[in-house]
């Protein structure tokens, strides 16, 4: 099932071209943040923590994931879009087995871009401090934890992106649904009384695993974080085996 | 052998199929007749598991579809033609088809050339024309050389040579002894392919037809002595303006009852029922 999944993915430029689309724009938007920060701070380069200036080259990474949400969702509702369902579920009835074949081949996808985005974003940012005759940033076990669990994310994200669209039968919808989980922190800390949800949400446990929220450390994070998938996975199995194709 | 019993599927207030029931055999191709809207691709979905009848079953050599170990070696199914991506080659739809069956990719390579894409192979299915398409649909339907095919409306899009083409191939494959389940809303391409036809109308079967099975012999003179003849014979005669329709008795017997009763015939002529006429009375009667 994996391989008749990678044999999909492989056999359609565009979805080639979105990977090597997030792979790339990592270190795009790296070099962009990082050379604004003058502008963002109100210091230049030189008078900021090294650490902040490859932190700041780090959210490259997040321009990778919402690329991964578009090739994820994409992945998901191709299949409806272009009727590709029908003969999908007819070489294999099982659903399931087509579903976690998906997820499967997404994780693998967003992993394999999503590592050299962390990698290449804070180069990058390096780079630049190099460049301005500045001393490197230390590569220390804080900051390689804050790159796995910035890694972790596009990889999250692309997961949700596949099963809602899955569910709606939609790459639009797909989209919408992972952007809008990415948001919701944001979003409910407008409204009084959702605030106490913080920790809940995905985005407090990408934190946690990352190091950067202090209140949910890793394990916790990193359960959360495996209760989120398997509730989006279940609930793209579940509509996927229930409804007619 | 496909078996439906008491199929059902009614969305909101339509019943799309009511109740139908029948059997196809092997070593025949069975057309499945009907108008459009008949209920021919909803019967046909859900013989292959992709739509959940609201009641009763349909069954494939015994068992569901979704019950089948190898869905693709036992059943090849083509449905709608349009339904692959249209950035992926004829070669590369097919490939995957195979990964997920676990067909040797060599297979692919023979099924292209059967069908006749094998030149087009890398072109992106989005340019091909319908007709191309129903040919990759059929080498995805012939890829597990299955038992079992199940096709709706094969010939939509085809140019005569092609539905000459696929009317010997699917006569060829149920020779072979295979099933062979084709939908059509065209009678005259029914009566080339079928030799038995499950008619249904507004979801419901109407009868099963064999085609150009039942014959009439018109005989001339319309002779009262000869008319006795055959009804003797065990004939069912009647008058018809000059002459005598004889049903139930070989043309041959004809010959012979006139012969022994010293008739000189004019005209000895078997008719065959068409399925048009059979089907338009049917359908008559249904609605």
């Amino acid at each position: 099932m994996i391989r008749a999944e990678w044999t999909k993915f492989t056999t359609v430029r565009s979805q080639q071209w979105l990977a090597v689309g997030a792979v790339a724009a990592s270190p795009l938007v790296a070099l962009l943040l990082v050379v604004s920060l003058p502008v963002t701070q109100g210091r230049g380069i030189g008078a900021l923590p090294a650490a902040e200036v490859v932190g700041a080259g780090l959210l490259g990474v997040d321009a990778a994931a919402i690329v991964l949400v578009v090739l994820g969702a994409s992945i998901g509702g191709s299949e409806y879009a272009v009727g590709l369902a029908q003969p999908t579920f007819l070489v294999t009835p099982r659903r399931g087995r087509v579903v976690l074949g998906k997820v499967l081949l997404t994780a693998a996808v967003a992993g394999a871009v999503a590592v050299p985005a962390v990698v290449l974003g804070p180069l990058v940012a390096q780079l630049v401090l190099v460049g301005a005759g500045l001393p490197a940033a230390p590569v220390d076990g804080a900051l390689l934890r804050l790159a796995a669990g910035s890694a972790l994310g596009p990889v999250f994200y692309a997961l949700v992106a596949l099963a809602a669209a899955l569910v709606l039968r939609s790459t639009g919808g797909g989209v919408v649904v992972a952007l809008a989980l990415l948001a919701l922190p944001t979003l409910a800390s407008w409204i009084p009384g959702l605030d106490a949800l913080a920790a809940v949400w995905p985005g407090a446990a990408l934190h946690g695993v990352a190091g950067v929220d202090q209140d949910v450390g890793a394990a916790a994070g990193a359960l959360s974080l495996l209760g989120w998938t398997a509730l989006v996975v279940t609930a793209a199995v579940w509509q996927v085996r229930v409804r007619d194709v | 052998m496909i078996s439906a019993r008491g199929l059902t599927k009614r969305y909101g207030a339509v019943l799309a199929v009511d109740d139908l029931s029948f059997d196809v055999e092997p070593g025949a191709v069975t057309g499945f007749l009907g108008a459009n809207g008949a209920g021919k691709s909803t019967t046909m979905r859900m013989v292959l598991g992709l739509d959940a009848p609201t009641a009763g079953t349909a069954t494939v050599g015994g068992r569901a579809y979704r019950d089948l170990p190898s869905p693709l070696r036992e059943v090849g199914a083509l449905l709608d033609p349009r339904c692959m991506h249209p950035g992926r080659s004829a070669r590369a739809h097919l490939r995957w088809m195979a990964d997920a069956a676990g067909i040797a990719r060599s297979r692919v390579e023979e099924v292209l050339e059967l069908v006749g894409v094998g030149h087009a192979a890398d072109r992106r299915v989005g340019t091909f024309s319908l007709g191309m398409r129903q040919r990759v649909g059929l080498a995805g339907a012939l890829l597990g050389d299955p038992g079992t095919l199940l096709l709706d409306e094969p010939l939509n899009g085809l140019d005569p040579e092609g539905i000459r083409w696929v009317r010997a191939l699917l006569q060829g494959l149920a020779r072979e002894g295979r099933t062979v389940f084709v939908s059509s809303h065209l009678l005259h391409e029914m009566e080339h392919v079928a030799q038995r036809v499950v008619v249904i109308a507004r979801g419901r079967l109407v009868d099963v037809l064999d085609v150009g099975q039942a014959a009439t012999v018109r005989v001339r003179p319309a002779s009262t002595r000869l008319a006795a003849g055959l009804r003797a014979a065990g004939a069912t005669v009647t008058a018809v303006e000059d002459g005598l329709d004889v049903e139930g008795v070989p043309p041959q017997r004809v010959g012979e009852v006139a012969l022994e009763y010293g008739i000189a015939l004019h005209e000895l002529v078997e008719r065959r029922h068409g399925l048009e006429e059979s089907y338009l009375a049917l359908t008559g009667v249904a609605s």
